[in-house]
């Protein structure tokens, strides 16, 4: 009696269902959206452009954009959507792009609508592109949709150490860290779109950026990483290509009483992919170990006064000041920072050298 | 016993005429066309018989009992009596029993016409097929009998395979109209008495008119019958029943039906095979964890289809998701129509393979799933991942090793769909919550159908999922509540192993 | 005293770990982190364990003062008379009564949140509340199945914790016990909520066959609660950090977000579909207590009690409103809990011990 009476009763509830409740997001009747990017234009307006891929019965994707202007992003969201055949959904948005300009401005407040929006991944990447973002995105990317193609080039250069992880829960964790400012990727666009260094923030500001040629350094400084190549330039005869497999980073805190002084120990272990001038000796690693590091010192010291001159701290060096030091007050190391003197120790150890002698 | 009978009479006096003499009973059987009723003539007298040739062996009449009588002309029924060399021969006065009598294939024997007494001589025809392989529980290994219709056949398989006086069978008689012998069989002193008086009451109390199959005391005295989860346990194989037996549950059986029935059944034994026995403990597990897994798969994965492509599209990998777009794209129904169409068809390819003489069903099989699935991908009706997930479903579903299981799975995935339409993936999940609360609350003669997973009991669980060697599974269910909790020592089990090695 | 129990009701005292476990891990696990922080900040795992050491205190209590076949009624009934005592049972019982609701109330809005912005709470509700009653009419034996499930089967969401720790952060930790006594006691406070529900085993203690031995379980139910409390808390904080976690309402689904594997991605959504589990038997297990107070007090028939009180709950999931209305409310129950559990239950701890004495040396 009992199972009749609440089987009765459920049908009843799942047959009133089918008319009211929930909305239905069936996935080949919406226009995904998988990159976004945003520029600036002149007063407080922001232009969007979105990039839906568009999947052809033959495995074909090509890439619709829409643009737009307005102030807020999801405005630009409601304003796009008049534009296209089938609802647009940010569910699986890949990548967020702004270019630079807007990014001086700061990002906290367009940040807002990624971090508040359920259907939003955490694993979004960011990127910063030096002039406008709707040309990266109109740009045609082989039989990729720019989205995905943006998204990978990301994923294998963060792979690959080339650039540091980035996505919008790093993004957002160094933002609001007291001891930490954030850092994306820095795209350029010339006749391909590439990856081009490391765009610094204050905060929510874009204040700076680090060329390409010193992200392995930016990279070893921040903590693990592998697989990257650094070049060591020693003439025309004696160059050789450094991969690393394994880089770890340790802080050291000296100075009297009141530790002012860092020192940054970085331990790279190594790999010579390439080299010059022959056969390789213990001489010749040993050589070659001794110039990387060198080469690797400079370029540190290069990066750390930049970051020190601009107040920035994307290598979160206040937060882990602030594990080592109980009684820590962060206004002291406010103000601390600028002038506290940071020492890079870079330690090289080449294990092997290929299948060549 | 006693009381069954007195019951039955009262049945039938409600119910259908009832002779006062002999006169009435021969005038009342004689309208039906296969009674006989002559007067034979032998050497040195001649006698009365009365019988249905379509219930006596015409071979036993005359080569058994009308040979031996010629030699010596006989004055009495007790003289013809010792003469007979046929074991069940009674003399009796007793209408109503002579009636019941002939009709289970015995010869009414008098001297006169119109004698008020008669002998009672046992020559059934025993039309019945030879021991055959199990069908429905088929294994590659192990024994190759399954039960047969009769049900003295199907007690000669179990006894011989027990040869201990512990086994104990009761018989009872359900059906107004089929008098159906049932059969319950168990261990004394193994078995739990409750359990065995719960399952003779229960039968007892049976009020039906015909019973021909041992799947009607099923629906009958299950605990919940509303519920679409077979409680008992059926079986054709002896040596599975006999293995039970052993283990302190209780078998039942059905005259004309080659299926015994496994009281207190739980969950797990639904999706054991009887061959997993027969293979090492390791194997056996890995099959049993493949079945169990290939189960919950079948159940859940087009609810889970429906859901994520009717309201998670986030949760689609992004490499997937060109695959799943470009292969919905033509369709025009949405997800929960596409699927419920595939399912359908599924279960209308089974159903139609189920009824045709074999040899047609399997050739509709394989025609109507390649033909139907390609041209209804082609026409876009279907996407063709959704025809790869619903064929997967149903080839899991088909793991099951009893089939009334395999039955009750395909269906409990239609409700599991609406709900995935109206929720998604919460409904998926709710409508397993009313799954395992249904399950919870089932009972199986009042011993939890859900054990050993709720209760929770570590030594059933030797047996269930994965299996133990036999080395380990020394103690008989705690399920069971036996007399006997132990089945042979820990010690006789690993000591014997040590010497084998 | 009622009506004894019968042994076949009885459950076995192991059980009385998922009992514990099922009623104390809920809603609240997914959200805990960013209000624990506030006083004590990324110390605040600390004050996880020091409220889990009060639960455990509280444990002992009930194991001390109630006897086979007892219940807090029936000290309530001795202590304070019939109708003193009945009231504070009553208010025992609307107290279960409003957990439930909350544990509901608070599950919807996540769904509302994350899932269904426009789903009707009228509906999903009956869907549910046919769920519990369905439970609950199966006797105790279903309620604590329920539980039992209710805890093994969402383990496996444990799992889903290696995935943060990608991004770990882990000296976001160090250093430890940086702040006050009194700041992680006021964090531990915060956690109340969270481990609320665990009273209600002064009900069910009758149904337990053996209670001596089922002391020690209770203990490793409490004790599983707070491991996997520190566990979830340890991992957020290493994920999150410090200004962030205050910002974000659900933690432990945020971080949900960031698993990817490659046949699934952006967990959240099977792990609040999945949490559907850990609901159901926080519901039961408390609206079940209600409505056993109800018939041990007023001797109602617990089956219409219960359609009652589903109504109630129904009417009060559509009523109840808005983020901050919710969250109000779950404020106001946790401190009523809390008094309750930490005041109360000691008060009646201590007066019965002294009624006890000066009985026996009557």
């Amino acid at each position: 009696m009992k199972t009749a009476t609440i089987a009765v009763m459920l049908s009843i509830v799942v047959f009133l269902g089918t008319g009211c409740g929930v909305e239905r997001e069936i996935v080949d009747d919406l226009s995904l959206v998988t990159a976004v990017g945003y520029d600036a234009v002149e007063g407080n307006k922001v232009k969007g452009t979105i990039a839906v891929p568009n999947f052809q019965a033959d495995k074909a994707v090509t890439t619709e954009i829409f643009s737009d202007t307005s102030m807020l992003l999801r405005e630009n969201n409601f304003k796009l959507n008049a534009e296209a055949n089938r609802p647009l959904a940010v569910g699986k948005l890949e990548v967020i792009l702004f270019n630079e300009e807007l990014a001086r401005k700061g990002l906290q407040k367009l940040k807002d609508v990624f971090v508040r929006d359920p259907s939003l991944g955490s694993r979004v990447r960011l990127g910063i592109v030096e002039g406008s973002t709707t040309e990266v995105l109109t740009r045609e990317y082989w039989d990729d949709d720019s989205g995905m193609y943006l998204s990978d080039m990301f994923e294998q250069n963060i792979d690959r150490g080339t650039i540091p992880e980035t996505n919008l829960h790093l993004f957002t964790y160094n933002l609001y860290s007291k001891g930490a400012d954030p850092f994306l990727p820095f795209l350029s666009v010339t006749d391909m779109v590439k990856i081009d260094g490391i765009a610094l923030f204050d905060d929510e500001r874009y204040v700076g950026r680090l060329p390409y040629e010193q992200t392995f350094t930016f990279n070893s400084l921040i903590g693990d990483f592998q697989n990257a190549i650094f070049p060591v330039y020693r003439g025309d005869k004696k160059s050789a290509s450094v991969s690393n497999i394994r880089s770890d980073r340790k802080i050291q805190y000296n100075g009297k009483g009141n530790h002012t002084e860092l020192v940054i120990n970085v331990h790279i272990k190594g790999i010579i992919r390439e080299y010059r001038g022959g056969k390789i000796t213990k001489k010749v690693i040993k050589k070659i170990e001794n110039t990387m590091e060198k080469q690797m010192k400079q370029q540190a010291e290069d990066i750390l006064n930049k970051l020190q001159e601009l107040n920035i701290d994307p290598l979160g060096l206040g937060n882990e000041y602030h594990s080592e030091h109980r009684n820590f007050n962060w206004k002291k190391w406010e103000d601390m920072y600028p002038n506290i003197k940071i020492t890079p120790k870079i330690d090289v150890k080449i294990m092997e050298y290929g299948i060549r002698r | 016993m006693k009381l069954f009978g007195k019951k039955n009479k009262k049945n039938k006096s409600n119910s259908l005429k009832q002779p006062n003499n002999i006169v009435e009973l021969i005038d009342m059987c004689k309208t039906s066309s296969d009674f006989m009723h002559y007067e034979h003539s032998i050497k040195k007298q001649t006698i009365w018989l009365s019988f249905y040739k379509s219930l006596v062996d015409t071979e036993i009449l005359h080569k058994d009992i009308l040979e031996n009588l010629q030699e010596y002309k006989h004055y009495s029924l007790e003289e013809l009596k010792e003469s007979i060399p046929v074991e069940k021969v009674l003399t009796t006065k007793d209408v109503e029993q002579m009636q019941n009598r002939m009709l289970r294939g015995y010869i009414l024997l008098r001297l006169d016409e119109y004698d008020q007494k008669g002998l009672l001589i046992n020559a059934p025809l025993k039309k019945t097929r030879n021991v055959s392989v199990p069908e429905v529980e088929f294994s590659v290994i192990g024994p190759k009998e399954a039960f047969l219709e009769s049900i003295d056949t199907n007690l000669n398989l179990v006894r011989n395979r027990l040869p201990i006086p512990e086994l104990m069978v009761k018989e009872l008689k359900v059906g107004k109209l089929t008098k159906s012998k049932v059969a319950v069989l168990y261990i004394d002193g193994v078995a739990n008495e409750e359990n065995v008086n719960t399952v003779i009451q229960r039968i007892k109390e049976i009020d039906i008119d015909h019973l021909v199959d041992s799947s009607y005391i099923t629906q009958i005295i299950s605990d919940n019958p509303k519920s679409p989860f077979p409680q008992l346990l059926d079986t054709e194989r002896p040596d599975r029943a006999s293995a039970v037996l052993t283990e302190g549950k209780i078998v039942i059986m059905a005259a004309g039906s080659p299926h015994a029935l496994i009281a207190p059944a739980n969950l797990t034994e639904f999706f054991s095979s009887f061959e997993d026995y027969f293979l090492n403990p390791v194997i056996a597990s890995a099959f049993r964890i493949i079945r169990f897994f290939s189960v919950v798969f079948s159940i859940l994965v087009t609810p889970i289809y429906v859901a994520t492509l009717t309201y998670h599209y986030e949760l689609i990998p992004k490499d997937l998701m060109g695959t799943l777009i470009t292969s919905r794209e033509v369709v025009p129904l949405p997800p929960i129509l596409e699927a419920i169409f595939l399912e359908l068809t599924i279960e209308l390819l089974r159903e139609a393979g189920a009824r045709l003489p074999t040899k047609v069903g399997q050739t509709i099989g394989i025609v109507g799933g390649i033909v139907i699935g390609t041209a209804s991908v082609e026409a876009g009706l279907t996407s063709n991942v959704l025809l790869i997930i619903i064929a997967l479903a149903a080839l899991a579903s088909f793991t099951t090793p009893v089939y009334q299981m395999g039955n009750t799975i395909r269906l409990i995935r239609f409700p599991f769909i609406f709900v995935a339409y109206l929720f998604g993936m919460l409904g998926v999940v709710l409508s397993f919550c009313y799954l395992i609360v249904h399950l919870l609350r089932l009972t199986s003669l009042g011993r939890p159908f859900f054990e050993p997973i709720y209760p929770p009991r570590l030594k059933d669980m030797k047996d269930s999922i994965i299996r133990f060697p036999f080395s380990r599974n020394t103690q008989r269910p705690v399920q069971l509540q036996t007399e006997q909790t132990e089945r042979y020592s820990k010690r006789d089990a690993t000591k014997k192993k040590d010497i084998d090695e | 005293m009622g009506k004894p129990i019968s042994d076949s009701m009885k459950i076995s005292p192991f059980l009385v770990l998922f009992l514990i476990t099922s009623v104390q891990v809920g809603v609240g696990i997914l959200s805990f982190q960013s209000k624990v922080v506030e006083h004590a900040s990324y110390d605040a795992w600390i004050s996880v364990i020091i409220a889990g050491i009060g639960v455990h205190i509280i444990i002992w209590i009930a194991f001390k003062m109630l006897r086979q076949d007892q219940d807090i009624f029936d000290i309530q009934k001795e202590l304070f008379g019939k109708y003193l005592g009945g009231l504070f049972g009553f208010i025992q019982c609307l107290y279960f009564l409003v957990l439930s609701t909350i544990a509901l109330r608070l599950y919807i809005e996540i769904i509302q949140v994350w899932m269904f912005p426009h789903i009707s709470i009228l509906y999903l509700g009956i869907f549910f509340l046919i769920l519990v009653y369905y439970v609950i009419n199966g006797g105790f034996r279903v309620v604590v199945g329920i539980c039992f499930l209710g805890t093994v089967i969402p383990i496996y969401l444990l799992f889903t914790l290696i995935f943060p720790l990608e991004f770990a952060h882990f000296h976001n930790l160090l250093p430890v016990l940086n702040h006050s006594v009194k700041d992680l006691m006021l964090s531990s406070k915060e956690m109340t909520l969270s481990f609320l529900g665990f009273s209600t085993l002064f009900i069910f203690f009758p149904f337990i066959k053996h209670p001596k031995k089922a002391h020690k379980w209770a203990h490793f139910g409490v004790l599983f609660t707070i491991v996997v409390y520190v566990a979830i808390s340890m991992v957020a904080f290493v994920f999150y950090d410090e200004e962030q976690i205050k910002t974000v309402i659900w933690p432990t689904l945020g971080m949900w977000k960031i698993i990817e594997m490659p046949f699934v991605e952006r967990f959240e959504y099977i792990g609040i579909s999945s949490w559907a589990l850990v609901i159901l038997p926080n519901m039961t297990l408390t609206l079940w207590a209600s409505t056993r107070g109800m018939k041990r007090l007023f001797r109602f028939n617990q089956r219409k009690t219960v359609i009652v009180f589903l109504i109630i709950v129904l009417i009060a999931n559509v009523l109840i409103n808005g983020h901050e209305r919710i969250s109000l409310l779950s404020e106001y129950i946790s401190r009523v809990g809390f008094y309750m559990v930490y005041f109360y239950i000691p008060f009646l701890f201590i007066v019965y011990t002294i009624y006890n004495k000066v009985r026996k040396s009557k």
